[in-house]
């Protein structure tokens, strides 16, 4: 997958835009409880957040698919996810 | 009164090569076209320095996630006339640190022409692309001006928490293990009676969520 890091927009290596991530809850990745194996609960809006380390750009598009307004983590510095400007 | 101000900021300067119906901004140089559809637009700013933003009272309305906004100004020029004004200023001397960068590459075509600007090692190495510029390393951010203020306005209480979108200090918004480093441009901050303390989490982008 590819994210540009100012409009936070993202992309598979493909190019097809998968969503513009965007949350009005400054809550971080590590104050959230985990809820699942790669999956952690929002304390802010008790939505699941998916880490998307591990996720193929397939099963991305998948996950968005069946739920478009799936909550998702990228940090800048995982090996599967390439920075565009 | 707005309109004397504005032709007076956005005259155009006699010995310069700017064309009748254009307009120069005095305080960044820009140059702006077509005078008549600037003032239908009702646009009140420069586009580049935005400088004549602060004769607006809608500097003071302006609501982001439901925090207020506290409005940047930069210049002499624009901080002299805030003043003029008898508007309340917190001034900060703005330098942009060496510690930002972000690196790209541009790449063109072999077939097509296409020319694209890529930011990761990992992309473009396929031998379709040819090397237009090789990857090269840039502060990415400039102020025109070392002087800058942020508009404080008068019924702001201590411990408010405030959305600014032109942060005026150096923060580190996010650091990638490719070398960039990114400055925080925009930010949620609390005023402190004195000063902002900018909350660089708000708009950290180390880690996205959402």
């Amino acid at each position: 997958m590819k994210i540009n890091p100012s409009n936070k927009e993202l992309y598979t290596d493909s190019g097809t835009f998968l969503k513009r991530l965007h949350c009005p809850i400054s809550v971080m990745w590590k104050d959230m409880s985990e809820n699942g194996s790669n999956t952690r609960m929002c304390s802010g809006c008790e939505k699941t957040i998916h880490d998307t380390e591990h996720l193929s750009d397939a099963e991305l598009e998948h996950l968005l698919t069946n739920d478009p307004q799936a909550c998702l983590k990228i940090n800048l510095n995982q090996d599967n996810v390439k920075i565009i400007h | 009164m707005l309109f004397k101000r504005l032709l007076d900021i956005f005259r155009t300067k006699p010995n310069s090569q700017t064309k009748k119906g254009e307009i120069t901004c005095t305080e960044c140089g820009l140059v702006y076209d077509n005078t008549l559809r600037f003032f239908k637009r009702e646009a009140s700013e420069c586009p580049d320095c935005q400088y004549v933003k602060i004769l607006t009272d809608k500097s003071f309305d302006e609501i982001n996630d439901g925090l207020r906004v506290i409005r940047t100004i930069r210049g002499e020029t624009a901080i002299k006339a805030a003043k003029d004004m008898g508007l309340k200023l917190l001034e900060l001397r703005a330098e942009v640190s060496d510690e930002f960068k972000v690196k790209y590459k541009k790449l063109q075509h072999r077939k097509t022409g296409e020319i694209i600007t890529i930011g990761d090692f990992r992309e473009g190495n396929g031998s379709e692309w040819k090397t237009l510029v090789n990857w090269t390393s840039e502060n990415p951010s400039k102020f025109f001006s070392p002087f800058a203020a942020y508009i404080i306005p008068k019924d702001l209480k201590k411990g408010e928490r405030v959305f600014i979108n032109d942060v005026i200090t150096n923060h580190v918004s996010g650091r990638w293990n490719q070398g960039d480093v990114y400055r925080l441009s925009k930010s949620e901050a609390t005023w402190t009676g004195e000063d902002f303390y900018i909350d660089v989490r708000s708009y950290a982008i180390g880690e996205f969520i959402g």
